[in-house]
C-alpha cells in the first residue's frame, strides 16, 4: 500500500486565513485561522490551522506532496501598480500605505510560506485567485459537469469569472476585471450606509427587506452600467477606492442625496432603501450572468463561489429562477475557501489526478464538518479546573434530553463533532432555540448576542421535512439559500403592523416559527442530514417527536464580534458570558443555574468589535 | 421611530482590499523600523515577546558599540595626524603637567636628574614646520615629521638627526630626536623657532603624537572621543550579557528615532517614485489613450466580458504570476 499523497492549500495575508488538506484528493481537513486565534478575519499566516491539518493526518511538513497558496502575488502587485498608473498623480496616500508591505514581504510570499513548512523541500505552488474559487465551487460539488461562476471583490485582476468544469478539468472562459466588481459595488454601499467594509455586507443584505428599491434606476443609470449579458462597468467617477481612502466619491453622494452615514449614526429609511436597491442590482446582475453562462456553456448545473456568493438572498432567487437545473455553492465561499480550492486545483490540474463524483447527488464537502472535534477529556479537565458541574449522559439518551430542554424554551449551546469550515454554524458549534417561541428571537438577541438586530435568526430543519415548511425542495445543508416560509405557516400582518419600522416590525409574529422568519417571510435555511451530522439530526428529530415541529433556531456559537467557538473552553467562556441556559459538549450537559461565578479575564465587550 | 444599531466604525477600505496596512505599532515603512522579516509571525505570548525584545536590544547594543568604535578610531586618527593644523605651541596639553616650549640649544643643568619634568621616554612627537609670514603664522604646516623623546643625554645625535629640546617648567628639558628629513632642511645649528618677534624664522610646532590623541581627541570639537568609546563598550557589554537592561533604550530608540526616520524616509522614497516615475508614465499613457482599467464605456451591443485566451499550461502553478 503506497503512502497517501497530501496536498495542503493555504490562504493568508489578505482576509480570512485558512488551511485545507487533501489526502489522495479527498477533502480531509480544513479550518479557518480565526477560530484558533480568536481574532475575527485573522489574516496572519494560519499557523494553527496548518498545525491542525497536519496533526489530524499525523504527518509533518516533509510528508506533504504539495503546498499551495491561493493567489498569485506578483500578478496582484502588477494590478496594484497598474491602478496607480491609471490614477497618478492622485493616489499618493494609498501608495505610501500599500507599498511598504508589498516591497518588504508580499513580493516574497514564496519564502515566507516556505519558512512555515520546515522540512518541506518541494516547490511552493501558486493558484490564481479566481481559479481557486472556481475549483472550490466545482470540485467538491456533486456534479460531473457544470458551469462555474465566481464573483468577489477582486482577485488579481479578475473580479467575476465564468467557466466550465468537466470531470477533473476546469476551464475558465471569461472574466470581468478590476475595478469593475460587484463585490466592490456592494462594499461601496456597505460603506455608504455606515457599516464596516468586509464584515458589514451581510448586514446590508439583512437590512434590505425593510426598504424599497427606490434607487435601482439611479444605480443603473449613474453608477453601474449593466448589460443584458450580465457584464457590467462601474462608473469610476463615483468611486474613490482607486486612489483614495474612501470607497465612494462626492459624485456618489450627489447621486444618492448626501454624505455616507456615520457609523453609530441612526439608521433611517434611506439606508434601508439603499440596501434594498443594491441588493436588487446584485440580484439582477447575477441572474443575467447566470443566463449568459447557461447560454454560453450549455451546462445544466451551476457552481458558485467568491465572496458575493455569500449573498444567500440572491442565491435563493437564482435557484428559483430555474435558469439552471441544479445549483451548488461552496460553503466557504469567501477567501477561506480559496485554501480548499487551490488544494483541489493542484490535485486535479497540476497533478492531473482524476475526479469521481458519488453520483447520488451528495457533494464531497462532507457537510463542511472539516475541523477539529472538541476533546472531551480536555473539556472534563477544564470543567474540573473551573469547578463547573456537568452531567455525563449516555450518547443514546442525549438527543431526547436536549430536545426536552429545547422544548422548554431554553437556549442551548451545542459544541459537538467536527468544526464547520465556512462562516456559518451548522450544528457543530451552534446555539439552539425553539423556533416556535414568540420571545425566543428577542431573548436570543438581547441575552445572547447582546444586540438589537434587524435580522432574525436562521432555521435548521430536518432535510426530510424541508418542503413541509419552506418553499424549498432541494437540500441546503450550508445555509446559503434563502427561501420563504410556506403560506400555511405564515401569519399575515395587519396594515398597522406593516407600517412599523425596524425592530418593531421584526418583533411582530409573522409565522408559526416567528424566531426564524424575516419581515418578508423569508428564512435562511439549513437542511440537516443524518449522514453528515447524526447527532444534530437526532436532536432535531427528538424535538420533532416532542413538539411536532422539525425546525429549530440555529445561530452561531459566539458572543457578538468574536469568531465562532472552536474548543470546549471557548464554548464554556461564551456560555458564561451570556445568558444561555444550557451547554452541551459532546455528551456532557451543563446547566447555567448550577455554575459558579465566572471570573472573566479582560473585558470582552471592549475587546471584541461590535458585530 | 428609528432603529439604532450599534455598528463599528465605517472603516476606510484600505486595509480591506489594498492590503497595505501592515502591523500597527511597528511602522509601515520601506526602510528602518520593524525588524521582523515576517511581520505576520509576531508572537503574542509575553515571554516570547520579552525574548524577542531582548534579542533586538542585544543587536542594538552591539551595533552601537561597533558604530562608536569606528567613529572613535576615525576621530583618534584625525586628532593624532591633523592636530598640528589647529594647535599652537603654547596651548598644548602634554602628558605631564606644564607647558612645553622649545628650549635653548643647550640643555639646562641637571636636566637628567629628576624624571619629573621630563617627557616620557619614547613618547612620540609630531613636528610641523611652517613659514612665518610677518607676524602671521601660516595656517598649514608645509612639512610634518615624527620624532621620539630620548632622555638619555649620552645618546649622540647622528649626522642627519635633529634634536629639539622641549622643556617643562623652564627647569627641565627633554630632547626629542627627529630623523633625517628634517635635519636636511634645517641644519641643527641654525634652528630657531619663530615667534611674532622673529619674522625671519620658522614656526616649529612640536606636538605630542598619538598619545595626545587618546586624551585630547574630540568629536565635533567638544565631545571627548574616549567617552564615546567607553559608552559603546558598555552598550556592547550590556547587549551581550544582560540585554534586558537595554530593552527600555531599545524601545525609546525604535519609537523616537527609527520610526520617525523610517516614516520620513519611506515617504521621501515612495514620493519620489510616485511623482517622478509613476506619474510621468501615467500621464504619457493617458495622452496616448491607454487605460488598463478600461474605464471608457463601450458602444451598445458590445460586452464587458473579457474572454480568456489560451488556457495556461498546468505548470503555471509553479509561478507567482
Amino acid at each position: 500500500m503506497s503512502k497517501p499523497t497530501y496536498v495542503l492549500g493555504v490562504s493568508a495575508y489578505y482576509h480570512d486565513s485558512a488551511a485545507a488538506l487533501l489526502r489522495d484528493g479527498e477533502i480531509f481537513a480544513a479550518a479557518q485561522e480565526e477560530r484558533f486565534t480568536r481574532k475575527k478575519h485573522d489574516s496572519r499566516f494560519p499557523r494553527n490551522a496548518v498545525d491542525y491539518c497536519l496533526r489530524e493526518a499525523g504527518i509533518t511538513p516533509a510528508d506533504l506532496g504539495a503546498v499551495a497558496f491561493y493567489d498569485k502575488p506578483i500578478l496582484k502587485f502588477e494590478r496594484i501598480l497598474q491602478t496607480y498608473l491609471g490614477v497618478a498623480p492622485k493616489g499618493i496616500a494609498q501608495f505610501v500605505k500599500a507599498m511598504p508591505v508589498w516591497l518588504r514581504e508580499k513580493l516574497d510570499t514564496g519564502s515566507m510560506i516556505r519558512k512555515e513548512f520546515p522540512g518541506y523541500k518541494r516547490k511552493i505552488l501558486f493558484g490564481e485567485h479566481h481559479e481557486s474559487h472556481a475549483a472550490s465551487a466545482f470540485y467538491p460539488s456533486p456534479f460531473d459537469e457544470a458551469a462555474v461562476l465566481t464573483i468577489d471583490g477582486v482577485g488579481e485582476w479578475a473580479t467575476t469569472t465564468y467557466g466550465v468544469g468537466e470531470g477533473n478539468k476546469l476551464e475558465l472562459l471569461g472574466s470581468i476585471n478590476f475595478p469593475h466588481s460587484i463585490g466592490m459595488l456592494y462594499s461601496a454601499f456597505t460603506y455608504y450606509t455606515g457599516f464596516k467594509v468586509n464584515s458589514g455586507e451581510y448586514k446590508v443584505m439583512g437590512l434590505a427587506p425593510y426598504g424599497e428599491p427606490k434607487y435601482v434606476d439611479a444605480i443603473l443609470e449613474h453608477v453601474c452600467e449593466l448589460r443584458e449579458d450580465g457584464s457590467f462597468q462601474l462608473k469610476m467617477e463615483h468611486f474613490d477606492f482607486l486612489h483614495g481612502l474612501r470607497m465612494t466619491s462626492k459624485r456618489f453622494d450627489a447621486v444618492f442625496g448626501g454624505p455616507p452615514r456615520e457609523s453609530e449614526g441612526t439608521l433611517t429609511q434611506r439606508e434601508m432603501d439603499l440596501a434594498a436597491s443594491v441588493q436588487v442590482v446584485t440580484e439582477m446582475a447575477m441572474l443575467r450572468m447566470a443566463r449568459f453562462v447557461r447560454e454560453k456553456t450549455g451546462k445544466k448545473n451551476l457552481c458558485l463561489a467568491g465572496g458575493v456568493a455569500l449573498n444567500c438572498v440572491a442565491n435563493g432567487k437564482l435557484l428559483r429562477e430555474k435558469i439552471f437545473d441544479k445549483l451548488w455553492i461552496q460553503p466557504a465561499a469567501g477567501d477561506a475557501g480559496g485554501a480548499l480550492g487551490v488544494a483541489l486545483s493542484v490535485w486535479h490540474n497540476y497533478l492531473q489526478q482524476p475526479r469521481t463524483v458519488p453520483g447520488d447527488g451528495r457533494d464531497l464537502q462532507r457537510g463542511s464538518y472539516l475541523g477539529p472535534k472538541p476533546d472531551v477529556e480536555l473539556a472534563k479537565a477544564y470543567f474540573a479546573k473551573m469547578n463547573a458541574p456537568y452531567r455525563e449522559v449516555a450518547p443514546e439518551e442525549l438527543p431526547k434530553e436536549v430536545a426536552k430542554i429545547l422544548a422548554s424554551e431554553n437556549v442551548v449551546g451545542l459544541c459537538q463533532g467536527r468544526m464547520e469550515f465556512g462562516p456559518r454554524a451548522l450544528g457543530g458549534r451552534s446555539i439552539m432555540g425553539d423556533a416556535r417561541s414568540q420571545g425566543m428571537q428577542k431573548t436570543m438577541n438581547l441575552k445572547i448576542k447582546y444586540r438589537e438586530s434587524f435580522r432574525p435568526f436562521a432555521p435548521s430543519v430536518l432535510a426530510e421535512d424541508v418542503s413541509d415548511w419552506f418553499e424549498q425542495e432541494t437540500e441546503s445543508p450550508y445555509m446559503l439559500l434563502v427561501a420563504d416560509v410556506l403560506e400555511k405557516h405564515r401569519i399575515p400582518m395587519t396594515e398597522e403592523q406593516k407600517k412599523l419600522f425596524g425592530i418593531e416590525k421584526l418583533n411582530v409574529p409573522r409565522s408559526s416559527i416567528p424566531a426564524v422568519t424575516h419581515v418578508d417571510y423569508s428564512a435562511r435555511i439549513q437542511t440537516v442530514h443524518k449522514d453528515t451530522n447524526p447527532l444534530y439530526h437526532a436532536i432535531i428529530s427528538a424535538f420533532k417527536e416532542e413538539t411536532g415541529c422539525p425546525v429549530i433556531v440555529n445561530t452561531s456559537f459566539n458572543v457578538r464580534g468574536e469568531p465562532i467557538v472552536a474548543t470546549a473552553e471557548d464554548a464554556y467562556r461564551c456560555f458564561m458570558r451570556t445568558e444561555m441556559d444550557y451547554l452541551v459538549v459532546e455528551n456532557l450537559i451543563l446547566e447555567k443555574k448550577a455554575q459558579p461565578e465566572f471570573k472573566d479575564e479582560g473585558n470582552w465587550r471592549d475587546e471584541f468589535e461590535l458585530d | 421611530m428609528t432603529t439604532t444599531e450599534h455598528v463599528s466604525a465605517a472603516d476606510a477600505f484600505v486595509s480591506s482590499y489594498k492590503e497595505g496596512a501592515g502591523i500597527p505599532g511597528t511602522g509601515n515603512t520601506v526602510t528602518g523600523a520593524a525588524m521582523h522579516r515576517d511581520l505576520y509571525r509576531q508572537s503574542e505570548d509575553p515571554a516570547a515577546v520579552r525574548k524577542r525584545d531582548a534579542g533586538q536590544a542585544r543587536v542594538l547594543g552591539l551595533g552601537f558599540m561597533v558604530f562608536f568604535a569606528i567613529l572613535s578610531c576615525i576621530s583618534f586618527w584625525i586628532n593624532g595626524a591633523l592636530y598640528p593644523y589647529v594647535a599652537v605651541l603654547s596651548d598644548l596639553e602634554l602628558p605631564i603637567e606644564g607647558v612645553a616650549y622649545p628650549a635653548e640649544d643647550e640643555p639646562a643643568e641637571g636636566a637628567e636628574e629628576a624624571q619629573e619634568g621630563r617627557l616620557h621616554e619614547g613618547a612620540e612627537f609630531v613636528v610641523g614646520y611652517a613659514p612665518v609670514d610677518g607676524r602671521e603664522q601660516s595656517a598649514a604646516p608645509t612639512g610634518v615629521s615624527l620624532g621620539k623623546v630620548v632622555n638619555d643625554p649620552d645618546r649622540e645625535l647622528e649626522a642627519d638627526e635633529l634634536a629639539v629640546h622641549v622643556s617643562v617648567n623652564k627647569d627641565w628639558t627633554s630632547r626629542v630626536i627627529f630623523p633625517g628629513n628634517l635635519a636636511k632642511e634645517f641644519p641643527p645649528t641654525t634652528l630657531t623657532y619663530g615667534s611674532s618677534e622673529n619674522p625671519e624664522g620658522f614656526q616649529l610646532l612640536v606636538l605630542p603624537g598619538r598619545q595626545h590623541a587618546w586624551k585630547n581627541a574630540k568629536l565635533m570639537g567638544f565631545m571627548p572621543t574616549r567617552c564615546l568609546l567607553y559608552l559603546g563598550l558598555v552598550m556592547g557589554a550590556l547587549g551581550l550579557i544582560v540585554p534586558a537592561l537595554l530593552v527600555p533604550f531599545y524601545k525609546v530608540w525604535m519609537r523616537y528615532v527609527t520610526a520617525p526616520l523610517g516614516f520620513v524616509n519611506t515617504r521621501i522614497i515612495l514620493g519620489i517614485v510616485f511623482f517622478l516615475v509613476l506619474t510621468p508614465m501615467a500621464l504619457i499613457a493617458r495622452v496616448f489613450g491607454k487605460d488598463r482599467l478600461r474605464r471608457a464605456p463601450l458602444p451598445k451591443g458590445e460586452s464587458y466580458w473579457v474572454p480568456r485566451e489560451q488556457q495556461r499550461d498546468h505548470r503555471h502553478f509553479e509561478k507567482g504570476f
